[in-house]
This record gives C-alpha cells, structure tokens and sequence, in this order.
C-alpha cells in the first residue's frame, strides 16, 4: 500500500539526525497543514508563530524578507505571498532559487547515480513524495526514488533540455524538442500531449491557479486540460523560462534581448530591452523587481514597469538565472568563470572564480549556502560571503541547476549522463 | 565520378582480373547506372587498329627482326611501348600446346626482342575465330579473341578481352570474359583524378546496359575511391562467392551467360546463379555479423542458408519443449495469441492468451486462467484491448487498432508507418512488443514505435519514433519486453532475436530449422529465458548468462 505523501514525508522527517526537537511538518500549501496551521517556508506552522516572527523581522529594520504566509482569497490572480518551494524551475514560479531544505554544509558523498545516455542539462525537480524527475538530451524522462531505483521513464520524440514543473494536483509537465508539451501522471501515464508547433528547451512554469505557462515560438498559457488559453508569438523562439509576477504578468526574455511582460489574460504589459540576447530565465526580486542575464555578460534589473533600474557587467555571457537571497542579494554565475554576488541595488558584493564556464543557476539553501555546477566538472558550495565550504568533482561539465529533496540530498545534472545523488557524510 | 556500391542490389559482375603477370580469380565490381561516358579525346593522339589474321600466323617479324615464341598469332600491333624510339610490339597468340590465349608485349632491346606473356586464358577446347588488338588512348590497348567453344558437346561462341596500360610498362589490368551474346564496351577516363587513366566499362546483354568502373592504381585495381591500394586483391579471399553475386548484375535475361574463373566452372544463368548469388549476399551478411542488415535481405526476398544462420546465432542456447496442444482458434477481433511469463508460486509459468487465456507449466500441463488478465489488455482504468496490427508499412499504411473499455466496437486506428514500397508485401510485420504507463511499444525489424496513450485510453498524438539505441519506457509489461525495457524480442522464422544492451543476437538452438513459424513469443523478466509458441509446442531458450 502506498504512503501518503503527507505519512512519507512526516518518516522523513522523522528520520532527520542531530535534531533534538520536532520539526514542523514539511508542506507545499496551507491544505497539506492539519488545524489551524498555514504552509511558512516549506513547513506548516501555526498563524500567530509567523505573524509574531514577521513583525519582529520588520521591527528590527530590515525589509521584510520573506512573504507574508496569508493565504490567497480564492479568486486572486497573482501568485499567493507564501515563501515555500514548489516542484519547478528554480523553486517556484519566480524563479527565486530559494531551497526550502538545507543541503550538505559539509563535503557530501556521492549516494548514487542515475544514468542516462546522453547529457542531463535539465535541473531535476523532486516532487513532494521525493520523486526526483529530470529529463536528458537522450529523450527520455525519468522519475527516480529517492533511493535511486527508476520509478518510470518516458520517452520523448527529441531531446528534453527543460526541467519539469509539478503542479498541486501531483501532475508533471515537461516539454522536449519534440514540440510537445506533456502533462504525466505521477504514475507515468499520458494526460494529455500538446504540440506548440516549435522546439520547447525552456521549463515550463505552473501558476496558483494550476495554469501551465510553456516558451517556444513565443509564450502559451495552458490550462490543465491541456488546451491553450493564450499564445502571445514573438520574433523568435524563446528559450527563457516564464517567470510569473505578483502583480499578475508573466515574463520571458527573447533572443532579440527584449523582455515581455504579458499579463495573465494574455495581454502584452510592456516589452523592455536589455541589449542583447537573453537565455535564462527571469528572477522575479521579492519588491518586485525584474532580473535578467544577456549574452553581452550585463544583468540587468527592471521595475515591475519595465524600467531599467540597474545593469551590472561580467566579463562574459550569462546565461544563467539569477537566484535571489532573503536579504536581496542576486547570485548568478557568468562565463567568465564567476559566480557574483550583487546587491539588491547592482553593486557587486562579492565574486568568487570557479576555473569553468558557469551556465547552470545558483541555489541557495535556508541557511544561506549557495550550490551552483560549473563546467570545470565541480559542484561548489559557498557561503553566503562567497567563501568556499567545499568543492565535488562530479566528472564533467555541470549546466543542471541543482535540487535539494525534502532529507538534504542534493540532486544534480551532468554532461555524463548522470543524475547524481550527494548526501551528507 | 566512382558510383557507391548499392546494398540493395545484387551488385556487381565479377570477371576475370590480372594484375601484371598474375592470374588470379575475378574481380568484383560495382555496378552503377547506364550512364556510357565516351574516351574523352586525347588531342595530338590518333587511335588505331592492329594487323588481323584470322587464320592465325606461326611467326612474326618487326622490321626485319623476328619475334621469338610468336606461336600462332591472330593480331599484332606495333608501337613504341617503352618509349626509346624503336618498335615494340604487341602480340594476341594461342599456344596451342599450352591450350592458352593471351597478349605477349615482345619489347625491342637492340637486335632482340624480350617476350613477356602475361595473363592468358585457358583455351579449354575453344578455337579463337577473329582477334583485334587496338590503341584506343595514348596510355591503352585493348585486346579480343572471340572464340568458339565445342568442347563437351557445347557449341557456343566466348569473347575474351584484355586492357593493358603501358603508363609505365605494358601490364595488362583487366581481363574479361563472357559467353553468348553480350556486348562489352570499354571507356578510359581518369575517374579518380590521379593522373592517369582508369576502365569504365558497359556491358551489354539482353538489351540491358550496366556500367562497371575499375580504379587503376599502381599497386593494382582498386573499387573505392577513399582506398590507398589495391582492394580488389583483398576481395578476392572470398572471390567465388561474392562473384557468384556479383555476377547475378549480369544475369539480365535467359540469353545471357557469364564464365566465372579461369576454370571450368562457368554457371548458366539465371536461376542456378541467381539462387546461388540470393544465398551468397546474405551469406555474407551473417558471416560479417551484419545480422540485421541479412534479416532485412530475407524479408525483402534474399535467401541464406541454414548453416549460415547457424553459425551467426548465439551459441550456448538450450532449449526445452513443453507440448501444448492450443485449444480454440483465436478469434480474429482480438490480437494475435500472445504469451507471457508469470512469476507466481515460485516457479515461472507461461500465459497464453488466445480465445482462451491458460497458464503452461513447466510439466506443460495447461490450466484455465480466465482470471488473469490478458497480456494486451491494460489492466488500468479505463482499461484499453491492443487488436491487430494491420498492413505492414509495405503496400499500405501500416496500424494499431485500439479499442477502449475492453469492448470490440469503436477501434481509434493509430498509423505506425506509411507505405515504403517495400518489396514483399508480407514482409516486415509490426508487432507490440508490450506496454509502458506512456503507451503501447511496437516493433518491426530496424524500427520502433512508442503509441502514446491518454490515461482516457485514446492515442495521445503521433507515435513517438524511437532511435535504435534509444532505450524503451518503462516500466514495461507485456510479452515481448522486460519490465526495465532494456531487453525486447522479436520473433522470426529464423530464430528469435534478442535485443539488449544495444546488442542484438540471434537464439537459434540446434533443431530450430525443422519447425514451423513462431505464432508468439515471451521474455522473462530478468531477460534470460524466451518462450516461443511454435505449432502445438511451446519452446523454452535459454541462456547461459
């Protein structure tokens, strides 16, 4: 008989060493928390704890920096304020790569390898049950256990560059080459498939309201029964992730260096340019703000607008998506072999030098450790001033943005084909 | 322009070669189009023709010198061969104590002649009747006997021809022979851009045309042009047999007949040579472990022989026999019978499924199994039935039929593969392999098709076109597959083949060539064991893995 995932996840829990007291239960929503608890980053807790914590946070000065855990009226359209990972791209639809689990702080070992045949660009994304799902440029598409048996596998037309996105309902949506986007059961089996007609290499984002936003030749929204709500083309075909904005706009970044803001009824906002081509995703700031990389090595930061507010210049492409700190902080590597640290305002805070290109985006973990993949073949951890804790050599290049299930297991990417497993030791 | 070598053709003429002053067994060649490309003209250059002498002559003189061991001799031409000035000669004679026919290159050294007879041909009771010998281009000379052959109550006529270079000395490069009516023509032409000239030649016979190239290397003829060397003398390990393919090129028609060898073991054409030459390519194929490529040659009408497949098989395959004597017929709105392996009670035991559905134990005894659900039947909500497969891609388009909730109304066609022209209209089945939570995995040999099927149990779009390398979905159930999709069969009258770890093999136990065609096939789980419904007996391989 299967576990629940609510039962699954309360053993792991309670499998946690070098913790003396209970954890509150590990949750994605308020629904999953029992009585009058609600879901505070990514574990459920009771409403006066957080509003107590919240208002000491702000007394002390500092912005507020997680989201008010209220839960949405029913009938909102932007995202519900509620800081807690959900299974996509970047942990949640913006983009932020804020973790809810706290990965190994120490050099971590190897637990296990899944292997494909051919390289794994995608960032696994593990699903409430621990599930890790990753596609590779093999075509296939893998549901892994946490103990690294194949669950599943589907298998594509063409290569799965895209990592997937799970909505609440369990549902995995993935695209692939092959111009489909495809909506699987946790079981593995087919709801549905959807040709949009181009390439689909970028992840697709699930809203609140279980809307599937997917790029290709411009930007869809798709509702769960698969059928097509709105399609806003642009010149070209977008390979950046759709961000989704609490003020109710999803946006994408094109070839062409524009960024589209497209409101949720499919109505353009504003289009921006940053002057070059853009291939990541945007990061959505918690004030709101728009953070994109260009292939002319500049972030650049604009207002809920559409105003540029700051650009910031490496010493290469970049290519990644910016992962955004509580305290405001952007990390995002470069090609030029940097991971940077900038401020919420674009000044530079640190740098630290891998010896490879960095294409894959950074994590950061609720403790503030930061995991990002270079392709000098190293997964590094570093602190929150830029220090390194410690350096893994998985064996080749690393473009996976890495993952971190609900027990600490760091799960990432390779151009070995590998989907690797690191635990600490 | 060299033209590639076809696979899909029996290909090629294989005749006689000599390379300088060796004899040896012919030479295959490959066949390209009709296209005839004329001597291209040598300006400054004017082709002639050498003296004729039908009756033959016993000796012969060049400006006053005789040439020694000018034995009977039926065409002569002079020229300066090794460019010193003075008069060579070439000589086309039958030394009829010998009982050979050949070209002599009698060179002027001062007051002698030094004689060199390469390449001749035996005679073998023939009488040359005309001979001619001719200076096409600047570096060529091409030689020909017709002769007539009476020899064991045969009369008929043969043409012999030599082409020899004189770039850097006379040699002769290509020797021909063919029997009956059939023309051969012979073009020079640089085709590999090296600087000197090359053989095209275009035979006639039956009123059809093919073209045949020859690479003239230093180092002797070659077929290819990315080859440094000689490789016509590397073919030659294997010469009867590829000729007796090759030859099959020239086999167009009943008036047509082609000597092979210098020996006396000429074949007639066309159906002894060509069934030798149908049995010799896919031969071939399965000695050079090209298994595939020899199993899509039978499908396309190719023969190979028993112990070639023997011999390309796995070895170490046993094989038990369970009598089980099939009860009902199927019916033929549900699928082909099909079987399974089940592990249950500790030992595995087959499913068979057909009209009736029963378990085969090992003893062979057979029970009912009503209640197990069918191997092709999902055992999912809604539950879908895979029906026939229909058409194979060949004539026409080729199709799964579903049926959804288990009924036998309302079948959603889903098209696996559109008509290739494929030349044996039976040829090439589709067969489902098994199923996986994305759909039904189908396979034919060299192709794979992954049916994606809605969880409302409807086809989910186009089929998905698997690379061979690519591996199944999984996990996957049914017959013909192991649950982690990495090991699959397909069963075939030769044999089964078993594809894993992107290997294929043959399982061919010793026996199987007396039995009839498998009607069903499993796998076991852990991919070790195939189970082959053959007649009224069910067939257990195994392997020592």
């Amino acid at each position: 008989m299967k576990l629940s995932a609510t039962l699954l996840l309360l053993v792991l829990a309670s499998c946690r060493t070098g913790q003396d007291t209970p954890q509150p239960t590990p949750c994605m929503s308020d629904s999953e928390c029992r009585a009058d608890r609600i879901c505070h980053e990514g574990r459920c807790r009771f409403l006066e704890e957080v509003r107590a914590e919240l208002g000491a946070q702000t007394s002390i000065g500092g912005e507020a920096n997680v989201d008010a855990s209220v839960p949405p009226a029913p009938d909102a359209a932007v995202e519900a304020p509620v800081f807690a990972e959900l299974p996509m791209f970047m942990g949640g639809p913006r983009h932020r790569g804020r973790t809810a689990n706290a990965g190994p702080a120490t050099e971590p070992r190897r637990a296990w390898t899944h292997r494909t045949r051919a390289r794994v660009f995608a960032s696994p994304v593990v699903g409430p049950d621990g599930t890790v799902y990753v596609g590779s440029l093999d075509k296939t598409f893998s549901a892994v256990a946490a103990d690294g048996t194949l669950r599943w596998r589907y298998v594509a037309g063409d290569k799965i560059y895209a990592s997937a996105a799970l909505a609440a309902d369990g549902t995995v949506y993935v695209g692939s080459l092959d111009h489909h986007l495809v909506a699987l059961e946790p079981s593995g089996r087919v709801k549905w498939r959807l040709d949009l007609g181009d390439e689909i290499d970028a992840s697709p984002t699930v809203g609140p309201d279980g809307t599937v936003y997917a790029s290709a030749a411009g930007v869809y929204a798709v509702d769960p029964a698969g059928a097509i709500r709105w399609h806003v083309p642009t010149a070209s075909h977008v390979r950046s992730s759709p961000a989704l904005h609490p003020e109710g706009f999803v946006v994408v970044g094109t070839p062409e260096g524009t960024v589209v803001a497209v409101r949720t009824n499919g109505e353009v906002a504003w289009r921006a340019e940053a002057g070059a081509s853009i291939d990541g995703a945007a990061a959505i700031t918690d004030d709101g703000m728009i953070v994109v990389g260009t292939d002319r090595g500049h972030v650049v930061a604009f207002d809920a607008s559409g105003a540029e507010r700051w650009r910031f210049e490496t010493g290469d492409d970049v290519r990644a998506t910016p992962a955004v700190a509580p305290d405001g902080t952007l990390v995002v590597g470069s090609y030029d072999r940097h991971v940077y640290a900038l401020s919420a305002a674009g000044q530079l805070r640190w740098r630290f030098e891998t010896t490879g290109r960095l294409r894959a985006s950074a994590r950061i973990d609720p403790e503030g450790r930061i995991y990002v993949g270079s392709q000098d073949d190293g997964l590094y951890c570093l602190s929150p001033a830029g220090e390194l804790l410690w350096r893994v050599e998985v064996g080749q290049d690393i473009d996976s943005t890495a993952a971190i299930g609900g027990d600490g297991t760091l799960y990432v990417g390779a151009d070995d084909g590998g989907l690797h497993a690191f635990v600490a030791r | 322009m060299i033209r590639p070598l076809r696979r899909s053709l029996l290909l090629v003429l294989l005749l006689a070669l000599a390379c300088g002053d060796e004899e040896g067994p012919r030479v295959p060649i490959p066949v390209a189009t009709t296209d005839e490309v004329p001597t291209p003209v040598d300006t400054g250059f004017e082709p002639r023709q050498g003296e004729t002498f039908p009756q033959g002559v016993a000796s012969v003189s060049v400006e006053g010198l005789p040439v020694p061991d000018a034995a009977t001799t039926h065409a002569l031409l002079v020229s300066d061969l090794d460019g010193d000035g003075d008069r060579d000669a070439l000589l086309l004679r039958v030394d009829a104590a010998r009982q050979v026919v050949g070209v002599s290159v009698a060179i002027r050294e001062g007051g002698t002649f030094r004689v060199r007879a390469p390449s001749p041909l035996p005679l073998e009771g023939c009488v040359v009747e005309a001979a001619s010998l001719t200076h096409p281009t600047r570096s060529s000379f091409v030689a020909e006997a017709r002769t007539r052959c009476t020899a064991e109550g045969v009369d008929e006529s043969r043409t012999l021809r030599w082409i020899l270079s004189n770039e850097a000395s006379p040699r002769v490069r290509l020797v021909t022979s063919t029997r009956g009516e059939t023309t051969l023509r012979f073009a020079f032409e640089d085709l590999d851009d090296d600087g000197h000239e090359d053989v095209r030649g275009t035979v006639e016979a039956a009123g059809r045309e093919t073209t045949l190239h020859w690479l003239d290397r230093p180092g002797g003829l070659a077929l290819d042009r990315a080859e440094p060397a000689a490789s016509v003398r590397a073919a030659m390990a294997d010469a009867r047999e590829r000729g007796l393919v090759l030859a099959r090129a020239l086999c167009l028609g009943d008036d047509a007949t082609l000597r092979l060898g210098p020996g006396r073991w000429g074949l007639d054409c066309p159906e002894e040579l060509l069934g030798a030459a149908r049995v010799a390519q896919t031969d071939a194929l399965l000695r050079a472990g090209r298994l595939v490529e020899a199993l899509a040659a039978l499908d396309a009408g190719a023969v190979a022989s028993a112990e070639a497949l023997d011999a390309a098989a796995r070895s170490g395959i046993t094989q038990t026999r369970l009598p089980f004597p099939y009860r009902g017929e199927p019916s033929l709105d549900v699928t082909h019978l099909a079987l399974g392996f089940l592990a249950s009670e500790g030992a595995p035991e087959l499913r068979v499924q057909g009209a009736s559905i029963d378990r085969v134990g090992r003893d062979g005894r057979a029970r009912p199994a009503d209640a197990e659900p069918p191997v092709l039947r999902s055992g999912d909500e809604p539950p879908w039935t895979v029906v026939r497969t229909r058409g194979n891609g060949c004539g026409a388009e080729a199709s799964l039929a579903l049926f959804l909730g288990g009924t036998l109304g309302g079948a959603h066609e889903v098209t696996l593969a559109r008509p290739d022209g494929c030349e044996n209209e039976d040829a090439r089945p589709w067969r489902v392999v098994g199923w996986a939570p994305q759909g039904l995995l189908a396979a034919r040999l060299g192709e794979r098709r992954v049916v994606p099927i809605t969880t409302d149990g409807l086809p989910a779009g186009d089929p998905v076109v698997l690379d061979a390398d690519a591996p199944w979905p999984a996990p996957a159930r049914g017959g013909r597959v192991t649950p982690d999709g990495d090991t699959w069969i397909l069963e075939r009258p030769e044999g089964v083949l078993v594809f894993s770890g992107g290997r294929v093999e043959l399982w061919r136990p010793e026996g199987w060539a007396q039995g009839p065609a498998p009607s069903a096939a499993a796998v076991s789980a852990d991919g070790s064991e195939v189970a082959v419904l053959r007649g009224d007996a069910i067939w257990i391989l195994s392997s020592a893995r």
